[in-house]
């Protein structure tokens, strides 16, 4: 456990240079600067290693850094998405307050690799303590002068800024972080074009999340192929997973991929006293839930919780158990989608409201029969017709907790009241 | 021969006279059903077109919000609107003409009306003495609308269920 | 641009490498709804209502953003297609309010239209409607912020085109508003043109409101004739009233855009203020007449008091018509007189040729540096501004030389602050320069010129363009040494190779330089009105507003044995003091004419609605008094006829050679400009453009070392004007920008 990247979490002073660079920090960057590690190289380890994009959409990363223009005239840009708003995830932020030069360490081999000399770290515009630990680190780097010009003579260059948000959700995903970053409002473009040919400032952009950064450096220093026998197939290397919910110990643990989810639960010191699993939202409020069985049989990784009926998304693992009122937890996420849509697109900007409304009607005690058709029926409106995913994220979970406690639903609808007695 | 016969004995048995005395004498104690108009009138259904009024909310505004649909949806050009911003902002007709010569009382008006202020009434019996009297305007509407506002309340109240 | 071929429900077409979906489907007829998109404006594809089913798309994709690419097989009428659509339209409708038949834009409302087709009968939302608060954004548009569906296209509009970001979307989710960033209100010059890109009734005409329904006015094709682009326009009449101005497409002359002066001027036809019935003066009092009687009145006096025909000043307005001109040249030249003139507010009404515009609206959009001399071009004729505007998009820089530092919606790159009597040494400097760069050799008068350093940028900005254009604006007209820059202007293009763009010309100027309105050997319209004439004709002229020495003039004019025709259409009290006749003549789309703009196209118009009153087209009043005169030529019975003959002429272009001599000019001069909304008669009468912040201007602005030799301070009236120190003026000059009357 806590391998890549919570490696120093347990170590003194985790965020300082010297505690780094006790574990091995800035050996790849050395090499790099040495002149004995090439691009074509990097992007081969990172192939071989089956990374993964951490922000949600699993992207292999090091695909996605091969698609970068690299030779192309001009500025390009990295940037690390910092922005982690997903209700129930947290492991961005511990990255960044306990091991933030794996990060910088990440960002300065990606600019390498794709000839950007710009990075920006866009961090949540809550995560003050993370924001400050960051830039302290940002310092000691630049004073031990691993980042800026021609840095040690190698003529690498590569400057790396911070950039805290302003409090949007919606700025998590990736262009409306760029917009965001740009000081425009973030709302997120429409794509085609993808950031990668036209991005930050209108030039080529590679964004990936903070855990994926932050998983490089160790992958190039161990071989990709460590990392990849660390997880299974189709998933490889470990997770960071943020346990939360009804469990006793709520953390973040970082775990081999393809861990069983009963694994993973025990980690996080399992349920309560005498209380039974009802439902797990395995990647964040984005993506469906599953109920208790189906959750029990899946093991953590992209493959195996697909199969379940769901996604890995971010890694947030939510956990219900029998005390949970699903009507209310739904309504809760509903607000939550509906606060946060970016208003920009018709679907999400109406349908987001639409739901909630229906919802909060429901827990009011004025639910009506139809309510649960109109209910899918508006979430199948708003899938798949918006700019971003957003839209889908609002959808999916509506779908997946009526289909899967529907009964809970109904009963609420007819009785006015929450079936779970003992709520919360 | 036997027909001649018969035929002679109801010629003068005076038969068919004592069948229509009996048809008389019959009615002689039936309710009248001859109906005394003006006195007296015969029931009309809710949905009956007359004379068209404007009506007004109860707590005394107009209904009417110069849209202009009925004057577009009728067949007969017989409604003529003019419109302006009142005061408080709101939409309003400061004219609202109606030629009862053109009005062939199709009730058009009233199932365009999106504010239910133009309506049929339930008048049938009026007339006017001047050529210029056949044009009915907005005052003389709201005029007739808050004469019979009881009667064509009830009237929409009792065909509700059918629209 | 390459040509590929896609599908589009099952039909073959053809576009353009990277052509959008929605703009091919556009060219071919095929329907595809949508409310963000609009052809003039970037794609915000956030509306999601163009949504259509691309094979190998899991989802459907918005049509305004989709490029094509060969092969692509697009169905827009699909299941999917048709789910989509509907869906979007559902959750459009949710929070739309049901108000349609209060609403303005009911019956030509694109979200009604639209709703038709996708929406549902029966709305499933029953929960409580959004609703937002309406913004106060000035006298034009008004809003109704409710029915607002989050388009953008407005705040695209803003941005994109007017050059002033005034509308934005604050907020987020389902609080996310379309609203002004300021409290002041829209301040652009082409603000109306929200009106007409807004989708649904959100942003619907402040004076239009609430009159008329769309479906009772009858739209007539006509050309506005306030500017020299002779905008296309839709003029929308009912009861033959003109109710409301629209833009009519038309790529080569502007584009789909009107400017506000153009959109609302129409209001000044329905004012008060208009000449109804024909007037006539008897010993000193005015009483209304017939017809008959006014024109046997006008025809005697003239018979009467110009016993020589050379004895008779003609005067007109340079908004006139193609037609009006020709025949009142025609009628004074009738007579045996050459004393006509259009230019009545020059300084200076020479002989010198005219500077040429040879570059079409178009051409602008592709020029690659522009030098505006003396022009608040902004202001005064927008639709070229915009042109400029969308050149410097595209990297077109700007420099000036200008009387004042103007605030244009583009960045300039050089300005040279300076004032009318210092025009001339300015335009020498550039030349100079230019002469130099090009090592040719100097003509004697540029000898003693000195040349600064922003002379040299200006020249050398001219030299590096590859398409560049000068153009000189109207505060040329009121310099007394107008000839000489126009001369040097046409020198600086000559040496740089760059077109020329004459805005001087304002109005139909064109026409009346296309109809030699102006004397080859009688006299200008400065010399007519400081003659001792004993007949003058008016042709909608309004002393105090047009011409240059108001207080002159009148006092000509009213003098006692001065016989004075007046043609008008509105009321005015100098045309009262000194005509003895007034003859109501038709305003602005009450007749038939022909407009000549800037790119010398005539455009020609039918009367949209009838003429006010008893009054009649100004063509057949002249017609009428050449006849009762016994002039010959004068049987027209159609504005074509008149038309066909007037085009068929040829301007006078005699060559004038203009010596360049700093000629002695006051220490301190005033540059006079009307705002937009105060540059004809028409438009002066329109009461909400003269409520706008544009239509309010009203300063003299000087700098304070002028203003010390003025003996002025903050707020003095300065011909009437207040004014306003400050060091955005040139030296040596008051900058008067008002909507009141010129005071000598």
């Amino acid at each position: 456990m806590n391998n890549v990247c919570l490696k120093s979490i347990d170590k003194d002073n985790p965020s300082s240079l010297a505690t780094y660079e006790t574990m091995g920090g800035y050996k790849v960057w050395h090499k790099i600067l040495h002149g004995e590690l090439s691009p074509e190289k990097i992007l081969e380890e990172l192939k071989i290693s089956g990374l993964r994009g951490r922000g949600g959409a699993g992207f292999p990363t090091g695909l996605k850094w091969s698609f970068m223009p690299r030779n192309q005239e001009g500025q390009k840009y990295v940037v690390c998405n910092s922005d982690e708003g997903e209700p129930g995830t947290c492991h961005d932020r511990d990255i960044l307050r306990f091991n933030p030069h794996s990060v910088i360490e990440g960002m300065a081999i990606a600019g390498y690799v794709m000839n950007a000399t710009v990075g920006y770290n866009y961090i949540r515009g809550e995560f003050m303590e993370p924001y400050y630990r960051f830039e302290e680190a940002l310092k000691e780097a630049y004073d031990a002068g691993l980042l800026g010009t021609n840095i040690k003579g190698s003529k690498v260059c590569f400057d790396l800024y911070s950039h805290l948000g302003a409090g949007a959700y919606i700025c998590g995903e990736e262009t409306a972080l760029l917009e965001s970053l740009e000081g425009k409002k973030g709302l997120p473009r429409f794509k085609p074009p993808y950031p990668a040919n036209v991005g930050l400032y209108g030039k080529p952009t590679t964004i990936n999340n903070t855990e994926s950064f932050a998983s490089v450096p160790e992958i190039l220093s161990r071989g990709g192929q460590w990392f990849a026998d660390l997880g299974v197939v189709n998933s490889g290397g470990t997770k960071c997973f943020s346990v939360t919910g009804n469990v006793k110990n709520p953390a973040n643990f970082e775990i081999p991929m393809g861990t069983p989810f009963s694994d993973l639960l025990e980690l996080a010191g399992g349920l309560r006293e005498g209380r039974t699993l009802k439902g797990v939202i395995p990647g964040g409020s984005s993506t469906p839930v599953i109920p208790a069985a189906e959750a029990m049989k899946m093991t953590m990784d992209y493959d195996s919780i697909e199969k379940a009926g769901s996604m890995l998304g971010a890694g947030s693992v939510i956990v219900m158990d029998d005390t949970t009122c699903m009507v209310k937890a739904l309504t809760r996420l509903a607000h939550f989608y509906y606060d946060e849509s970016c208003g920009q697109c018709t679907p999400c900007r109406e349908g987001t409201g639409w739901m909630y409304r229906v919802l909060k009607r429901i827990m009011d005690g004025q639910g009506k029969s139809e309510d649960l058709k109109l209910l899918l029926s508006v979430q199948d409106k708003i899938i798949g017709n918006t700019i971003c995913a957003l839209g889908d994220a609002a959808a999916m979970p509506v779908e997946s907790f009526i289909t899967h406690f529907r009964e809970e639903f109904e009963y609420y609808i007819k009785h006015g009241k929450s079936m779970v007695e003992n709520d919360g | 021969m036997i027909n001649k016969i018969k035929k002679i004995f109801k010629d003068f048995g005076l038969s068919e006279i004592r069948a229509g005395m009996k048809i008389t004498g019959k009615q002689l104690t039936n309710d009248k059903i001859t109906v005394q108009f003006p006195e007296e009138r015969t029931p009309i259904s809710p949905r009956f077109r007359g004379l068209l009024a404007l009506r007004r909310y109860p707590n005394g505004e107009e209904r009417c919000i110069a849209c202009k649909l009925c004057e577009a949806v009728c067949p007969a050009n017989a409604i003529t609107i003019e419109s302006e911003m009142r005061d408080d902002g709101t939409r309003r007709a400061t004219k609202y003409d109606i030629d009862l010569f053109k009005c062939i009382f199709c009730g058009f008006c009233e199932e365009s009306c999106p504010v239910d202020a133009i309506v049929g009434t339930h008048i049938f019996d009026y007339a006017f003495e001047t050529r210029e009297g056949s044009i009915i305007d907005k005052e003389g509407l709201l005029e007739v609308g808050d004469k019979h506002e009881k009667a064509i309340s009830k009237a929409r109240q009792a065909d509700s269920k059918y629209r | 641009m390459v040509d590929i071929e896609i599908e589009i429900d099952g039909k073959v077409v053809h576009g353009y490498s990277g052509e959008t979906v929605i703009s091919i489907a556009d060219r071919e007829g095929i329907d595809i709804p949508r409310f963000c998109y609009h052809k003039k404006l970037s794609v915000a594809a956030n509306c999601r209502m163009c949504l259509v089913d691309i094979e190998g798309n899991p989802n459907p994709q918005p049509a305004c953003s989709t490029q094509s690419s060969f092969g692509m097989k697009v169905h827009t009428k699909n299941e999917k297609a048709k789910t989509a659509q509907k869906a979007v339209m559902e959750f459009l409708l949710i929070n739309h309010p049901l108000d349609c038949p209060i609403c303005d834009q009911g019956g030509e409302c694109e979200l009604q239209d639209v709703a038709m087709e996708f929406g549902s009968d029966i709305s499933r939302f029953t929960e409580g409607k959004r609703i937002v608060d309406d913004k106060e954004i000035g006298a034009l548009i008004q809003t109704d912020m409710t029915r607002c569906i989050h388009c953008t296209r407005c705040v695209r509009f803003g941005a994109e085109v007017a050059g002033i970001v005034e509308m934005g979307a604050t907020g987020r989710s389902e609080d996310l508003k379309i609203e002004p960033f300021l409290s002041e209100g829209i301040q652009s010059e082409l603000s109306g043109n929200m009106i007409d890109v807004c989708p649904v009734g959100a942003l619907t005409s402040k004076p239009f409101r609430y009159g008329v329904r769309s479906w009772q006015m009858n739209s007539i094709q006509t050309i506005a004739r306030h500017d020299l682009v002779g905008s296309n326009i839709f003029t929308q009449t009912h009861e033959s009233k003109v109710k409301r101005v629209v833009a009519r497409d038309n790529e080569n002359i502007n584009e789909t855009w009107i400017s506000d002066r153009d959109r609302f001027s129409y209001q000044g036809l329905n004012s008060d203020n208009r000449i109804l019935i024909p007037k006539i003066k008897i010993k000193g009092e005015w009483q209304d007449t017939s017809w008959d009687d006014a024109l046997d009145f006008a025809a005697n006096g003239i018979k009467k008091h110009a016993k020589e025909g050379s004895q008779i000043g003609t005067l007109a307005s340079k908004n006139a018509t193609l037609e009006e001109l020709y025949l009142l040249q025609k009628f004074t030249r009738g007579l045996g007189s050459d004393n006509l003139d259009y230019r009545l507010d020059a300084a200076n009404p020479s002989n010198a040729k005219v500077l040429e515009s040879n570059i079409s609206l178009t051409e602008l959009e592709t020029i690659d540096h522009a030098l505006i001399v003396n022009s608040y071009l902004r202001l005064e004729q927008p639709m070229i501004n915009h042109r400029i505007r969308k050149a410097t998009l595209n990297g077109a820089s700007v420099s000036t030389i200008n009387a004042k530092a103007f605030d244009f919606n583009y960045r300039i790159s050089h300005s040279v602050l300076t004032s009318p009597q210092n025009t001339v040494a300015t335009l020498s400097g550039v030349l100079k320069a230019l002469l130099d760069k090009n090592s040719q050799t100097l003509p004697d008068y540029l000898n003693s010129v000195s040349v600064h350093q922003t002379h040299i940028d200006i020249a050398n900005a001219l030299l590096n363009a590859e398409h560049p254009v000068v153009v000189l604006g109207e505060h040329v007209n009121g310099n007394k040494c107008s000839d000489q820059v126009a001369t040097l202007v046409s020198e600086i293009a000559k040496a740089s190779e760059a077109k020329t763009l004459n805005a001087s010309l304002t109005g139909n100027a064109h026409s009346a330089e296309r109809v030699n309105f102006k004397p080859e050997n009688g006299k200008n319209a400065l010399q007519i009105l400081s003659s001792d004439f004993t007949a003058f004709v008016l042709f909608d002229v309004y002393p105090t507003f047009d011409c240059i020495d108001s207080e002159n003039a009148i006092e000509h004019l009213s003098h006692d044995d001065a016989f004075v025709v007046a043609m008008n259409s509105f009321d005015d009290e100098s045309v009262l003091n000194c005509a003895n006749v007034i003859l109501p003549i038709a305003s602005f789309y009450e007749t038939s004419g022909t407009h000549i703009n800037v790119d010398n196209i005539a455009q020609s118009y039918s009367a949209s609605v009838k003429s006010a009153g008893e009054s009649k087209p100004g063509w057949k009043v002249i017609k009428v008094l050449a006849d009762l005169l016994n002039l010959q030529g004068f049987d027209f019975t159609d504005s074509s006829q008149i038309a066909d003959k007037a085009l068929s002429l040829t301007p006078n272009t005699s060559e004038i050679e203009v010596p360049i001599s700093n000629s002695k000019m006051p220490n301190i001069t005033t540059v006079w400009q009307y705002t937009p909304y105060a540059s004809d008669v028409v438009v002066r009468h329109a009461s909400s453009l003269q409520q706008t912040r544009i239509g309010q201007i009203s300063e003299a602005s000087v700098c304070k070392a002028t203003a010390k030799l003025l003996e002025l301070s903050e707020g003095d009236l300065y011909k009437g004007v207040p004014v306003n120190i400050n060091e955005s003026v040139a030296e040596g000059c008051v900058f008067v920008h008002t909507h009141l009357p010129r005071q000598c």
